[in-house]
């Protein structure tokens, strides 16, 4: 017999497949005794990651609530400011404009200007709340809309007529800050406090009509 | 046939965990700085408007109570600091200036209306 070659282990009868496959089994044993290579986490090394991350992910989510808020009452804001900045150029520039003539409340009612413009029609600049049957001197609702009606062209203030200038005023008979149309002899001040949810932009300045 | 689905380690995930809230911190800080630019314009439109009503204000009255002033504050805007009349006198006409000042982010922000006031 032969005792150095591959016979003296392996019967002539093996094929070289399962020779190989022989040597293979082999190897891996020996392998896998030495290192185990897919051994995963433990359950404790599972818990301290799920705990950190569950920490990680609470102090980020919090303050990424409070950024998201933040950004919401931003937004609304943004909002307010672009309608507030419009309302109070178009006002602005209507009474500096005006026509000389009378500048007064319409009807004796408060935080409201009637005045005319250079082309001979007569305006009133009023609060209105659709709720309100007819619209009168007390402001007892929570918000009011700004509107200016042409007189002349027939609109009716009581029915809430004209242009609507600006939404959601703070009612004049809130406490600070609201809404104020005050006309003290030739200069008109003007508060336009408007609100929407928790947010309320408040801007006042004066007016002094050039032609008077 | 060596197996070498490894899998992470601890360190490997840590180091991904801070790396991914690192990232999510620098977005938030963006977020922050446009809240704030955006509060920065919202004031401005406030101290215009109040610079306004002062230049108005001093166009009503007479020419001789057109002077230098200053008020400490604005009711119902405590956000303002004051608010600065400077006048001089240029050929006959009154020179004015209207400073509206803030304090913002710990600076101090400000706007200067200027105009003339002649004695007609």
């Amino acid at each position: 017999m032969d005792t150095k070659g591959w016979s003296a282990i392996y019967p002539v009868t093996y094929t070289y497949r399962q020779l190989l496959n022989h040597r293979m089994e082999v190897a891996m044993q020996a392998w896998g005794k030495t290192t185990v290579t897919n051994r995963g986490f433990t359950l404790i090394e599972t818990i301290i990651v799920l705990l950190l991350l569950a920490m990680l992910l609470g102090v980020v989510g919090s303050v990424f609530i409070v950024s998201l808020r933040a950004w919401d009452a931003g937004s609304i804001r943004t909002g307010i400011r672009e309608d507030v900045s419009y309302a109070m150029e178009k006002v602005v520039r209507d009474l500096k404009e005006m026509a000389n003539g009378s500048l007064s409340q319409y009807s004796s009612i408060e935080h409201t200007i009637q005045f005319e413009e250079t082309g001979g029609d007569t305006y009133v600049l009023y609060l209105y709340n659709s709720a309100d049957p007819v619209f009168n001197s007390r402001y007892n609702r929570d918000f009011y809309n700004l509107h200016k009606a042409n007189i002349n062209q027939g609109d009716d203030p009581d029915s809430g007529e004209g242009v609507l200038i600006l939404r959601d005023l703070v009612s004049p008979d809130a406490s600070a800050p609201a809404t104020a149309l005050t006309i003290s002899g030739s200069q008109v001040t003007l508060d336009l406090a408007v609100r929407r949810g928790d947010e309320t932009v408040t801007i006042r300045t004066m007016v002094r009509p050039r032609n008077l | 046939m060596r197996n070498v689905r490894q899998g992470f380690t601890l360190i490997e995930l840590l180091i991904a965990i801070i790396l991914v809230a690192g990232g999510l911190m620098v977005l938030m800080q963006l977020m922050s700085v446009a809240i704030f630019a955006d509060s920065d314009l919202e004031y401005s439109l406030i101290a215009l408007n109040l610079a306004n009503e002062k230049l108005e204000e001093l166009k009503d009255g007479n020419y001789s109570s057109v002077t230098s002033a200053t008020e400490s504050s604005i009711p119902d805007f405590s956000f303002i600091d004051d608010r600065i009349v400077t006048v001089s006198d240029v050929n006959g006409l009154k020179d004015v200036q209207v400073e509206v000042r803030w304090t913002q982010k710990g600076g101090q922000q400000s706007i200067q209306l200027r105009t003339h006031i002649a004695n007609y």
